[in-house]
Parts: C-alpha cells; structure tokens; sequence
C-alpha cells in the first residue's frame, strides 16, 4: 500500500533487464558488489567467502579457458565458476576507478549513490493461486489499477509496478496463478522460469487463508526451492466467517518465513507484509529458517542417492539447491532433465540412479514417484494446519480426517494409543509363547544331545553350560522380538505412529520440546543407533542434545528378553500389563529428562516444525514380511557372533578358577563323608547333595566373575540384587541381550529345569529361595526398570558421541546409570514397606 | 575324546572369541556416518550397512 510520502515510479510489462554480473567484469577491473541472487544455499556459501553487499571486488584473471575466475575480495584471492559469479549483480567502476575511488580508498559521493540506489532496490515476485487476490494486492501496494481477473487461458505476461518504502525501492512483479510450479500449463513453467532464472529477492506468497490446504501445495514447492519468503494469508477475514481459527504466529514459526494476515481488497494488512519483506531482504528477520519438508525414509533416501551424483557438479547448485533438483527428478520433470543435459552433457548415471529409486518408491507404494512425493507434501500441510488451524463449525471430512477425528481426538487420543500398545504387547506374550516353546524345546534337545555326545569334562561344559545356555537364552526370544515388529511395522504402515507422535506432541510442547522429537524418541523401542541418527532431522542443536539424552529411557528391543525373561517367571497374571508398564516409565522418564534439561541446560525456546500427518493407507504385507525377516537375519546375526563371543568369555570367567581353598574343603568333607559308616544311606546322600550344592556355590563365589560380582555387590545389594544380577548388568555394556546370557551361564539354567518350562525362567523363580538375596517379584521389577533405565549399549554410546562429542556421551552413560540406581532403591525400599 | 584334546578345543574357542572381541573393539573401521564402529558392516545390527551408504 502506498502511503504518504512514497512516490509510485512505474508500471511496465515486464522484460528482462540487463544487470551487471560480476562475471561481465573484465580482467583487472574492479567492482562493487550490491546484490547476491541465487537460492538460499548458494547465497550463503558465497557471501560466507566474502562477496557481500558493498564490498569491493578486483577481477584478478580468467583462468585458460575463461573459467573460473580468480577475484580479489576483502585482501583474500577467491576463484568463482562463471556461472557462480553471474548471480553477483554489481556496479562497475570500469576505467573511472581513480575519479571514483578516492585517495584514501574510499568512493566518491556519486559511487557511494550508485550503489546505495542498487543495494535499496528490492524485487519482489508475487506468487500464489489464481483468484487468492495477488493483483488486488498489487494494485494496493503499488497504487495502480491493473485488471483483477484469472490468468488461466491469457498470454503469459507479467506486470512490475515500482514504489518507495522505507529507504526501498520495491519493484513489485505480479507473475500469473498456478496452483503449483510444475510444468503442467505455461503459467506453471512461466512462474518457475522467472523464480529460478530473474531471482527475486523475495518471494511474496499469497495465500486464500479460507482454502488453506490447497493454496499451501504451491507453497511447499517454494520452500523446497529454498526462496526467501514472505507469506500473505489474504482473505483472513473470510477465514472468521466461516468459523476457522488459525494461529498464524505458530504457522509461520513451523513454515520458517513471516506470515501475515491481509485483506486485499480493503488493503488490511499490507503495509505490514510490505514491512516484512524488507526485513527478509536486510535478513533481520527472526523468523526466518530454511526447513526441509521430510518425504518420508524412502523417498529421503532417494534424495540422498540423487544428491551426491549432483554435488559432483557444483554449476548445478547454483541455480537450484540439489535438494530441489533430486525432488525434481524423481518426478520426472523433463525441464530439470534438459537443465542438466545442457550442463552436464552425458547424464545417464544420474538417469539409471533416478530410475532405480523410482522402482523402489513405486514397488513400495504402488503408485507412482510424482503421486508419492504430493502425498507427502499434503501429508506436511495436513500437519502444519492440524496444529494450527481449528474448525469451529462442523464439516464433511474426508476418511483421514474422519478417522484422525477418532484417533487423535483430545479425550480419545491417549486411551486408544495406550489400549493399542496394550494389544501389541499382550499379542508379543500370548502369540509368541507357542514358537517360543518350540525353541525351547529344540535347545533342551539340543543340550541333552550335545551332553551324551560329548561326555563330562571341559568342552561339554563349554558347550552345554556356555554357548548353548548362553545363545539359547536369548534365541528364544526370537519371535517375541519379531512379532513386536511386525505390529510397530503395522502402525508406521498405516499412517498411525506419525498420529501417535502428533498425540504426544502436546505433551512435548509442554515440556518445551516440538512433537517432532517424538519420532527419534519412538525409534528408539526398536535400536537406539537408528534413534540417536534420527534427532539429525531436528534442526536446533539444543533439541537434538536433549533428544539424544532421551532416547536411552525408550526401551530398545534388545532389552525385550530381559522384561519377558522376568514377566514370564513372576508376572504370569499380568504379562502385558507389566510389559506396558516398563515402557511407560521409560516414557516418563525420557519425557522429565527433557524438561529437566530444558529448565536448566538449555532454556532457550525450541524451534517449531511442522509435525507430518500422511495420509492412512493399508499395510503392505511385503513391507511387513521385509520388515520382520531383515530383524530376523539381524538377531540371529547377533547370536552368532557378539552373544557367542560374550557367552564363552562369561563362561571363562565364571568356570576359571576350577578350584580353591574353600572348594578343597568341601571335597575334604565329602571324603570324610564317603568313609563315614555311621551314617544311613539316605542320610548319607542328602548330607552329601548339600555338599555339592555347597561346593558349586564355593566355586562360582571364588570364580573371576564371582570375584567381580563381589567388588559389585555393595553398590546393587541396596536394590535387592545379588552379584549375579550385578554381574549381568555390566555385561550388558556390550549388547543388552547378553544380560541374559550372563544369567543363563551364572544361574546355571541347564541344571535347574524341569520338563515343563523355560530352563532359565525355572532358574531365576529357584532364586526366590536365596537367603542372602531373594528374588522376590518387587526386586524382579526394579531389576527390569534398572536395565530399562541404565547405560545404553556401547554402539548407542558412540552414536551419541559421534553426534554430539564425548562429554554428551560420557553425561549420558553417568545419568542414565544414576537415574537407574535411584529409580530402582526407590522401588526396592519403598515397595519393601508395602509388600 | 581324551581331556587332553578337549582342553586344546576350549583353548582354541575362547582364544578366537577373545581374538574377535579384541578385533570388534581395538580394530574396528571406523566410517563414520552413523557406523558404530563394528568391523563387520554387513552383520553389524546397529549400523544396518550405515557406513557402506
């Protein structure tokens, strides 16, 4: 809107203007840098070298074949492809450089003018929808009367009007709607064309606030173009009359440019929008960031596979972030295709690269890459407006509204989150006791066959007591593990974790973290490395940190045997219950983790992103089976190499040393016992059977880990654990799944079955008959909420130094065994007064 | 089997677990990009093949 005091130049059919670039500079001449186009990316990565408003720059020489081009800029040399310097405007100062530049090496009034009057003018490309009110803007801001009308069907031809704000210039280019920046109509392409070839300084979006979800489409192809935006919610009024409510201060944090609200017929607003694009042009604006929409792990890792082939051509980035041309490509978009073409020359392994992450997107969603990648766009939108937007008046829904209605309602959402996480677990116990019997039995077979073969002595022992009570622990968890995943697969399939994450993203907004934390958080049920890898798509540091220090309370699955192992023997009446429980107080703590962090490490406010709501679909039953059969491979992997290896070390150490003075004084007794005639038979042999037990507890007291387990001892006697459980947990350093390993070898599970039931569950009840420490269910708990909340294994350990640096890694490991020890006293202690 | 050559299997076992414990953990590669450091990348159920993308 024009007000006092600014003076409308001109209107104009848009041509292109000559602009001087700094590639048109001759060799030894100097210049004055006053602008620096291009998408954000390369803005940066240039004026990081140096090449920033009003400074001067000497053409030092062209290179043999005319590039690069070596230029002088703040006393360092810097070489730029040409194509690279063609996107820095500048003004010469050709051969009047001496009656330009004064004697002190400052310029002339008329240079200093020059450049002023260059660095203050501010091109501004309006684009948005048809009939979303771009040209009543115009004609508002600018104060001209140009024809309010669809451009659909009408020459493709744009219009500039210029006026004054502020010290600006603002050339203001009224380019056609389009619903998006494909290359579907002329308009699309006309629109693209000017946006990546004249580069506006700003982009001005404007958007019909009443028609949100469908004007926002064309606003996730900006941001994926990396344009320095500003928003304009035109129509905002509309917006009240139809009963909506949006919080445009929560939106423009989460899109990562100012939004406004207008009203372009009665120019409400304007003057404000006109406010906020010289702030992005002068980047003191606050707000803005540039946010990546996710696409989802497949597609996300097609971008990655494109982009690498990419970046080994550096023109290329310069007109287009590869993030937008990778995007591009796998939606067939003939025009990137000619762009590189005539480039790059031979494109063909970017061609065969493309083609093969197409077959890949299209085998796993049966549609095709186009179709996928607008999914996820609407997908990003439809989470956008679910935090922002509120309907106040009732509205026929689409199905995933409807069941999103259902599903993520205030009231519903958590009772219907717990009660499927109830059935997931409940299914891994009731489902999975039927294969896990099977296994059970074919160990037992197994050890039974191995001891006849192999006789009494040093390798039997090894064998039976070692490697097969040590593997054979854990193996038969196998499909316990795998039917977990089959119904985590089930929910990230159909749409409904990304629900789940929404849900609890209120909860984290109140902790001061955004939702989107959530998604690394629930990762981290399945393996902490992918988790702690996660937190990359968190764009604060500060959140990634407090994620990072989260994610080891979300229970990963190789804690799982270890909750089974004790539910199974103690909690029979309420397995799932049990289970659900763990993993809640997992939650909890993870959730108080990050509030603790937030209120005293980091107290800054966390960024806003915008949380992704795909559409539900039906899982594929390929992705599932896929899903299993790759954890599957994973966990047998693991019992062949690192539980195997663990499982002969602990028997090392607990057979080692196979005598010793107090064992010495057993056997001493039982000779005596042996010669003693006095005795009747049966006396004799249970007298006798004492000894023995009394022998073997000699020895697995005196034994290196015994040993161990003893310096141990004092520190996890408090919470009701004897030194084999202590023992256990330190060997859980290595892979959480040897916890129960270490039990099978140190509780002597091969002894103590019976035919009925697991060998090492029988094992662990027999320890409720400890005088010393009894294995009562209450320590059985605390046990499984210490292993749930003490250090990570040693690869989540290096993840998060690799991510953060030692000293996160080192705090992680030293709070989370904290916190486990105390959390665990507390149960003990406490729960010991009550039961 | 006489004990004898049972003591010389146990010994050749552990003596290769230990060997392999100290390679996974003295000698592992370490690629970065997400790789745990394990020195078998295909087997390595954390870093599901990280280092090798």
């Amino acid at each position: 809107m024009v007000s006092e005091g600014e003076t409308i130049v001109s209107v104009v059919i848009m041509e292109e203007g000559k602009r001087i670039t700094l590639a048109d500079i001759p060799e030894k001449e100097e210049c004055i840098i006053v602008k620096v186009n291009g998408h954000g990316g390369f803005r940066h990565r240039v004026m990081e070298m140096g090449f920033l408003k009003g400074k001067k720059v000497t053409v030092i020489k062209n290179a043999p074949l005319q590039d690069p081009i070596e230029y002088q800029v703040m006393e360092s040399h810097v070489s730029l492809r040409r194509s690279e310097a063609q996107h820095i405007e500048v003004v010469s100062v050709g051969e009047k450089v001496d009656g330009i530049i004064g004697f002190n090496g400052t310029f002339s009034e008329e240079m200093q003018r020059i450049v002023h009057e260059k660095t203050k003018t501010i091109t501004v490309a309006l684009v948005g929808n048809p009939n979303c009110g771009k040209t009543s803007f115009f004609n508002h801001a600018t104060g001209l009367h140009e024809h309010v009308g669809n451009y659909s069907g009408v020459t493709v031809s744009s219009k500039i009007g210029t006026f004054h704000r502020n010290g600006y210039t603002i050339n203001l280019v009224d380019l056609p709607g389009t619903y998006s920046i494909t290359e579907y109509s002329p308009e699309e392409l006309y629109v693209r064309e000017y946006i990546t070839e004249q580069h506006p300084d700003v982009v001005l979006n404007i958007v019909d606030s009443s028609n949100l979800e469908r004007n926002l489409f064309l606003t996730t192809q900006l941001i994926d173009m990396n344009v320095r935006m500003v928003m304009a919610l035109n129509m905002y009024d509309e917006l009240g009359k139809k009963g909506y409510q949006l919080d445009d201060a929560q939106l423009e944090k989460m899109l990562g440019f100012p939004c406004a609200p207008t009203n372009s017929k009665s120019g409400k607003g304007i003057d404000h929008i006109l406010d906020h694009i010289i702030t992005v042009y002068e980047e003191a604006d606050e707000i803005t960031k540039h946010i990546h929409i996710n696409y989802g792990p497949e597609l996300e890792g097609a971008i990655k596979k494109i982009k690498p082939l990419l970046s080994e051509h550096s023109e290329v980035a310069v007109d287009f972030p590869f993030r937008y041309v990778a995007i591009k490509l796998l939606e067939n978009d003939s025009t990137t295709y000619k762009h590189l073409e005539k480039h790059l020359g031979n494109i063909d392994n970017i061609r065969e690269t493309v083609h093969k992450c197409q077959a890949e997107i299209e085998k796993e969603y049966e549609e095709d890459t186009a179709s996928v990648i607008t999914n996820a766009k609407y997908g990003f939108i439809r989470g956008a407006l679910k935090e922002t937007f509120k309907k106040t008046k009732e509205e026929k829904e689409e199905l995933s509204y409807a069941i999103d209605v259902v599903l993520t309602n205030k009231w519903l959402g958590f009772p219907i989150l717990g009660f499927f996480l109830w059935v997931m677990f409940e299914c891994t116990f009731i489902i999975g006791e039927y294969p896990q019997s099977w296994i059970e039995s074919g160990v037992k077979w197994l050890s039974e066959m191995a001891q006849s073969l192999l006789g009494e002595g040093i390798l039997s022992n090894l064998i039976v007591d070692g490697i097969i009570a040590g593997v054979g622990g854990v193996i038969v968890f196998l499909p316990n593990i795998l039917i977990l995943f089959f119904f985590i697969s089930l929910l990230e399939d159909t749409g409904y974790m990304a629900r789940a994450a929404f849900i609890m993203d209120k909860v984290m907004h109140k902790m001061g973290l955004h939702g989107k934390s959530f998604i690394p958080l629930l990762t981290g049920f399945g393996c902490g490395v992918p988790a702690i890898m996660a937190t990359r798509t968190l764009e604060n540091p500060k959140d990634r940190i407090i994620t990072m220090m989260a994610i080891p309370f979300m229970s990963c699955s190789a804690r799982l045997p270890v909750y089974l192992l004790f539910v199974s023997a103690f909690f029979e009446s309420n397995q799932a219950l049990i289970l659900l429980s763990i993993y809640l107080i997992g939650i909890a703590v993870a959730v108080l983790t990050a509030l603790l962090l937030k209120k005293t490490r980091f107290k800054d406010d966390s960024d806003q992103f915008v949380m992704e709501l795909p559409p539900y679909r039906i899982p594929s039953a390929r992705n599932t089976i896929i899903h299993m059969w790759e954890k599957a491979v994973q966990y047998l992997k693991k019992m062949g190499s690192i539980i195997l290896v663990a499982s002969v070390i602990i028997w090392v150490l607990s057979y080692f040393p196979t005598t010793n003075v107090e064992m010495e004084q057993v056997d001493a007794k039982i000779a005596q016992l042996n010669e003693d005639n006095s005795l009747d038979s049966e006396s004799k042999e249970e007298l006798l059977e004492q000894l023995e037990i009394d022998k073997s507890a000699a020895h697995d007291k005196n034994s290196y880990i015994g040993q161990i387990g003893q310096i141990i001892e004092p520190v996890v006697r408090p919470l009701g654990f004897d030194w084999e459980m202590g023992v256990s947990i330190l060997t859980g350093a290595a892979a959480k799944e040897i916890v129960v390993s270490s039990m099978g070898i140190l509780y002597h599970a091969d002894k103590e079955a019976d035919s009925d039931s697991s060998k090492l569950v029988d094992a662990i009840r027999e320890r409720s008959n400890n005088p010393e420490a009894p294995l009562t269910p209450l320590v059985a708990f605390g046990f499984m909420v210490f292993v749930l909340l003490y250090y990570p294994c040693i690869a989540t350990i290096t993840a998060i130094a690799k991510e953060s640096n030692w000293k996160w890694a080192g705090f992680s490991v030293l709070y989370t065994t904290s916190v486990a020890w105390v959390v665990a006293f507390l149960i003990h202690q406490i729960g010991s007064i009550f039961i | 089997m006489n004990s004898t050559t049972q003591e010389i299997i146990v010994f050749l076992i552990v003596a290769l677990s230990i060997g392999w414990a100290i390679r996974r953990i003295f000698f592992a590669k370490k690629k970065g990009n997400g790789c745990c450091g394990s020195s078998d990348c295909d087997s390595c159920p954390h870093c599901q093949n990280r280092c090798k993308k």
